[in-house]
């Protein structure tokens, strides 16, 4: 009895540390040397709408330029 | 609120994204008339664009889940939002999906990418910024 209370005290200790954990977890980005490859295939031929609802090619966005590309969450 | 919160921050360094000659874009979920309202409401000073289907957010390695929106960490951040005074509006778009912030071009390159963990989980705007002014 005493052995199962023991257990379920670390348990609980566990759960509470994982809690914890998950909420302190601090953002940030990773710095990429040749990331490009793992999204060219990816976003070939996607496209995204403007404001007039007309369709863009999404790897047009930094052809020709520097870009930071927010992804947003819902409007809100 | 974590929208709002999210175009809060990228208005703050748009003078210096701009001093470094780099452009901002969004890409919202919503519909293009959500985004335009969207877009007045909080003053963004970039381009946006919307991608309802969700195709790009996928291609991007972006993640989608309950779990991710309303789990304890996220609730959270979001109290801590809330005492930064954004507020929840009248929400358009999917619910679901988690944001991000990436670096991208001229041409092939990303220099910078954060998939947001779960809501409220922004990119560090430093390491955004100095990705910005890099090679």
């Amino acid at each position: 009895m005493t052995n199962q209370i023991t257990k379920a005290i670390v348990v609980l200790r566990a759960c509470g540390l994982l809690f914890l954990t998950t909420c302190s977890i601090k953002g940030g980005g990773t710095m990429q040397s040749n990331a490009y490859e793992a999204i060219h295939s990816k976003i070939a031929g996607l496209t995204v709408n403007d404001l007039e609802d007309h369709a863009v090619a999404v790897d047009g966005l930094w052809q020709d330029r520097r870009v930071v590309l927010v992804f947003l969450r819902h409007y809100g | 609120m974590f929208a709002s919160q999210q175009v809060a921050d990228v208005i703050e360094v748009k003078p210096e994204l701009d001093a470094m000659g780099v452009s901002l874009a969004a890409i919202g979920s919503g519909t293009p008339d959500q985004a335009r309202a969207f877009t007045e409401k909080f003053n963004y000073p970039g381009e946006m664009y919307v991608n309802p289907s969700l195709s790009v957010y996928k291609a991007f390695g972006l993640k989608r889940g309950f779990l991710k929106t309303l789990g304890p960490a996220s609730v959270a951040r979001g109290i801590k939002a809330m005492f930064r005074g954004h507020r929840q509006g009248s929400s358009a778009g999917d619910l679901w999906q988690q944001g991000g912030m990436f670096v991208l071009g001229p041409g092939e390159q990303l220099v910078f990418a954060h998939r947001n963990p779960g809501a409220g989980k922004q990119a560090d705007l430093k390491a955004v910024l100095a990705a910005a002014a890099g090679p």
